[in-house]
């Protein structure tokens, strides 16, 4: 045999895994929809409940949503949904903040091998516990109000914000750092001159982005917590409450869409 | 004034760079360090400020031996030394000026440079070495929209803003273009000449060492096989550097 010949034998046979892995995905696509038992008595519900949710549409309560008339301001949905806002918004100014030391530590460049190990170690930690189950928790020690969902909202945030602050410290470059040390700069001159300037951006953005993840959060979070829309919610699950849902609906799709434009608009800015 | 004495590196894998350096380099010398890739020239040229620690031997700085500091000494030693880098070093997201200004941390206290206080005089400092480095309208420019000739200008001028004795730079025209290369090293010329600041500099083209420098030494193999005026280079001299008679345009470094 010719070398390219004992070459050509090398070329890994990609296409039978390809082929192995397309079966496989057909056969469980196939199985999860004769699982879920669709039949058409079942689909003839949603429609029959579509057409409700229509309705309900057509005459909304402006003045549950504005909190007028008979509903104070404080029971209106755009209250609530300033209240969101603002839950969101102080819950990720806490986790951006917590996050830096962690950030700095869980990074190799700053923490080294050791900080790296403890700070990721401490982030993973705080990442598995979702925000719902957070709240859950916090209640004992807050008690029923939106100080709760701040807390949880904070402290699952810093997971994310953390991870992404150390990945952008250690993806920065380090040249500078080289530059800084042959000035005689110390390790806390080599922070602000050398990786905050290089990072400040990628952080901002960052937690711009986790913002508007939050802003959604902050809606759902109130069920267990108190604060927000919270209560009204609950109560607009139960099937007979669709014009309730309906005045929660024409708030809660605008502001989310709004804020995912804001935020990638300043997002965009930041590169 | 440096001095070497018998100075060894070994690095930890076991690789000796330097093998007994004997050397001399007096204030006011401009000098050019030359010799194949891996000869030893930037282990040479950074265990002057310790960004390399030696391993046997001894290293003086105007007769104070420096391999033993540590800690606020040796951030006080290397403050009074500039460094130039072939890849500029800069951090790209800031501005020109305060890139400069960064020069003077290591001569204030960690708070005052964390909240960016820094005297009006030192302000004004910054702005004249760049006006010296002639470019001064950039000042407030980001360093990622300058060239990589003005970016080797700024390092310059940082290194200016240090008020240093000695400026070391490791091979600082390799990344740029002839003509580029050609002004940067007439700044490090007026820089020499005109603020009296001593220049080592690691150079790959040979025809800029002897254009720019008044001495070269050339290094091969971790030894020093050649120390002399740049006037008295031969070729023979280059041969024994390089181990083999230089093609034209590697002379000429085009
Ligand atoms: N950090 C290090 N760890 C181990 N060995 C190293 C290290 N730095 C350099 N060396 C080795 O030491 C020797 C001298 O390297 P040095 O970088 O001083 O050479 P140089 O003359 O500057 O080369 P070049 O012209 O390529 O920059 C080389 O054999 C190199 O492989
Ligand atoms: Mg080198």
């Amino acid at each position: 045999m010719t070398n390219v010949q004992q070459t050509y034998l090398k070329i890994p046979k990609r296409w039978k895994i390809n082929l192995i892995f397309s079966i496989a995905m057909l056969v469980a696509l196939i199985y999860s929809f004769a699982g879920s038992e669709i039949n058409i008595l079942r689909l003839s519900s949603v429609f029959y409940s579509f057409k409700y949710m229509i309705l309900a549409y057509t005459k909304i309560n402006w003045d549950l949503v504005l909190g007028m008339g008979i509903y104070p301001f404080s029971d209106g949905v755009v209250y609530m949904a300033l209240e969101t806002l603002a839950m969101a918004f102080f819950g990720t100014l806490l986790g951006g903040i917590l996050a830096i030391p962690l950030g700095f530590l869980s990074s190799e460049t700053v923490g080294g091998k050791t900080g790296s190990r403890i700070g990721s170690a401490v982030l993973v930690l705080i990442r598995v516990f979702p925000e719902i189950i957070l709240a859950v928790v916090l209640l004992k020690g807050f008690g029923i109000n939106s100080m709760t969902c701040v807390m949880a909202i904070g402290i699952h945030s810093v997971g994310m914000l953390g991870k992404l602050f150390a990945e952008a410290i250690d993806n920065m470059d380090k040249l500078p750092l080289e530059a800084l040390d042959a000035v005689g700069a110390n390790r806390w001159q080599k922070i602000r001159f050398g990786i905050l300037p290089q990072i400040a951006a990628d952080f901002s953005s960052v937690t711009l982005y986790r913002l508007d993840i939050n802003v959604r959060s902050a809606s759902v979070l109130g069920i267990v917590a108190a604060g927000g829309f919270g209560a009204m919610l609950s109560y607009a699950s139960a099937p007979e409450n669709q014009s309730v849902l309906a005045a929660l609906m024409v708030v809660i799709v605008p502001m989310i869409l709004i804020m995912d434009a804001i935020s990638g608009y300043l997002r965009g800015k930041l590169i | 004034m440096i001095r070497f004495v018998d100075v060894k590196k070994t690095y930890l894998n076991g690789v000796q760079a330097l093998k007994g350096i004997n050397l001399e380099i007096h204030d006011g010398e401009f000098v050019a360090i030359i010799g194949l890739s891996g000869a030893g020239k930037s282990t040479l040229l950074r265990s002057i400020n310790k960004m390399i620690d030696i391993t046997e031997g001894e290293l003086y700085i105007d007769d104070v031996e420096i391999s033993s500091i540590k800690g606020k000494e040796l951030r006080m030693l290397r403050r009074s030394i500039g460094m130039i880098f072939q890849s500029f070093n800069l951090v790209r997201r800031m501005s020109v000026f305060n890139n400069v200004i960064s020069g003077r941390v290591a001569y204030h206290s960690t708070f005052k440079t964390l909240i960016g206080r820094f005297p009006a005089q030192e302000k004004i400092l910054a702005l004249e070495s760049l006006e010296a480095m002639g470019i001064l309208d950039k000042a407030f420019a980001r360093a990622d929209q300058l060239s990589g000739g003005q970016q080797q200008r700024v390092a310059l001028a940082r290194a200016l803003t240090q008020q240093p004795k000695l400026i070391l730079a490791d091979e600082p025209v390799a990344s740029l273009d002839p003509i580029t290369t050609i002004q940067v090293m007439d700044d490090f010329a007026k820089i020499n000449k005109e603020f009296g600041i001593t220049i080592i500099a690691n150079m790959h083209h040979v025809d800029l060492a002897l254009k720019y420098a008044n001495r070269i030494i050339g290094v091969k193999d971790g030894l020093v096989v050649f120390d002399g005026k740049s006037t008295d280079i031969t070729e023979d001299i280059l041969v024994n550097i390089y181990g083999r008679t230089l093609k034209h345009d590697e002379v000429l470094g085009e």
